[in-house]
């Protein structure tokens, strides 16, 4: 695992995948919706698909001493190597955000929406995860093409973003309640902090298992 | 007597307007073999199916007499595949690819990968796009042989590459094969690369085995045949295949049992290039489409 990580980052990495990482540091700006700062990194993968594959990416892979489904497994971890960079890169501009702006900003600064806390990341990680389990099968079913892989799935991530947008701006007081840091809350944050983390392993376990039955019904 | 390393049995595979059918062959250790037939005759299809690259449709694909597909990580560690040259990730350094490639061998011998980057004057510094067609060529089997591999399937390694440099390759062929007893396939449309360094030859053709045999015992039903051309006046044509005339001397292809009929001749063992074109145009009624 660790081989094909590393094979993944120095080869398959491309240098402008940095822009849309640190894109998830936007969730710093003020009065703005926390949630879509983190569609942007879905657009990494955009360029880092198709890169590889005019790369001969693939054929690169197959070569090496790994099982032809494993050339699934490196991606699955690439992509989710991606997904918790942008989310650890958002992490001090989010305590930033919460501890400096909102403070300065007084109580109408504060977008009545899903804010900065706990649920926020599990849902991201959901939301990651869920990506992946659209994204990984559908691209292997044919790696030479990319864009309906590309397209639908993304477009499904910001459709759902735009739901829990919506459904925390529709019921404020589910949005006050996980926006608070004490008591009850707090659980309710760390328990969707939970379920985020074990939803995003599940649905990148079966983008692998998925994956891997294409990849092995299909000729390299 | 060597032992068997792979066997390939009875390996079929469909598409819309090709098929292998039921192609079979061992390979031995320590033998080089020749992997021959015409463009698209199955060559690269086996070699991917040997690989697990490609799903075959049935057959079996045995490696030290286990099934590859369980011991597939084990076999891909001792066997070394190249496709030509290597072409991938061309804005990356060669030492770039050679140290992710390292990683994933367990037996990847670093001194080794040295001492033939400076044998066959590569610059590991250099970008992939920045190398010819000939050093890429040179770059792929660097890295195929620095991992000790026990077999190596090589798909036209030597095309691309200049006289010299194909010589070497052949040199470092036959001296790997003497030293550490590895296994050479190698599929080549340079017939006389064969000449040089094959002990067999596996012919394939509209993908299935037309002959595999020691290279001699492939040469020896035939015997090529030459003269003037005026000579051939009251002689059978019929029994001479890849019949060419050219400028007042003929040549072409006989049964060696017929070799009596044509004692006049100058007779001689013929290359796997000219037995290649008698098996595939010899009994052609050639017409040019000018």
């Amino acid at each position: 695992m660790k081989k094909l990580l590393f094979k993944e980052l120095r080869l398959c990495l491309t240098p402008q995948v940095i822009i849309f990482l640190c894109m998830s540091c936007l969730i710093v700006i003020p009065s703005w919706p926390s949630l879509t700062s983190f569609v942007y990194t879905f657009m990494a993968f955009i360029i880092v698909f198709p890169v590889a594959i005019a790369n001969h990416d693939i054929e690169y892979t197959a070569l090496l001493p790994i099982r032809k489904i494993d050339i699934v497994k490196g991606k699955v971890l690439l992509a989710s190597f991606i997904e918790i960079v942008s989310i650890l890169i958002s992490i001090p501009f989010a305590l930033a955000k919460v501890l400096l702006i909102n403070p300065l900003m007084g109580p109408e600064g504060i977008y009545a929406e899903l804010g900065i806390n706990l649920v926020l990341y599990g849902i991201v990680l959901f939301l990651c995860g869920f990506f992946n389990l659209l994204f990984i099968p559908w691209y292997y079913k044919n790696p030479y093409k990319t864009a309906k892989s590309q397209i639908f799935p993304t477009l499904i991530i910001i459709f759902l973003t735009m739901v829990v947008m919506f459904v925390f701006m529709i019921f404020p007081q589910a949005s006050a309640f996980v926006n608070s840091y004490t008591g009850i809350a707090l659980i309710v944050q760390f328990v969707s902090l939970g379920l985020g983390i074990a939803f995003f392993v599940l649905f990148n376990f079966l983008a692998f298992r998925l994956g891997a039955k294409k990849i092995n019904s299909i000729d390299l | 007597m060597s032992e068997t390393i792979l066997e390939v049995c009875n390996l079929n595979k469909q598409y819309t307007n090709f098929a292998l059918k039921n192609v079979s062959f061992d390979l031995k250790e320590g033998t080089i073999y020749g992997f021959i037939g015409r463009n698209g005759a199955g060559k690269t299809t086996t070699l991917k199916c040997i690989y697990n690259l490609v799903h075959s449709d049935s057959g079996d694909i045995l490696y030290q007499g286990e099934k590859f597909q369980s011991v597939e990580v084990k076999a891909k560690n001792e066997i070394g595949l190249l496709f030509g040259g290597v072409d991938f990730y061309p804005n990356q350094k060669a030492k770039t690819i050679a140290k992710v490639t390292a990683t994933f061998y367990d037996s990847w011998d670093q001194e080794l990968y040295l001492k033939l980057l400076k044998f066959f004057d590569l610059d590991q510094e250099k970008k992939i796009k920045q190398l010819s067609n000939g050093m890429k060529v040179k770059f792929g089997l660097t890295l195929a042989l620095s991992h000790g591999a026990k077999v190596l399937l090589l798909d036209e390694p030597t095309s691309g590459l200049d006289p010299v440099s194909r010589d070497e390759v052949l040199d470092c062929f036959m001296k790997i094969c003497e030293l550490k007893k590895t296994t050479i396939l190698f599929s080549t449309h340079v017939i006389s690369d064969l000449d040089k360094c094959a002990d067999e030859i596996i012919y394939i053709k509209q993908g299935e085995i037309y002959q595999n045999s020691t290279v001699s015992k492939f040469k020896s039903d035939y015997l090529h045949i030459e003269g003037s051309a005026d000579s051939l006046n009251g002689i059978n044509k019929d029994n001479i295949g890849r019949l060419f005339i050219h400028q007042g001397k003929f040549s072409g292809i006989i049964l060696k049992k017929q070799q009596n009929d044509f004692a006049q001749f100058a007779l001689r063992e013929p290359t796997l290039e000219e037995l290649m074109l008698y098996i595939e145009r010899g009994h052609e009624n050639e017409e040019t489409p000018f």
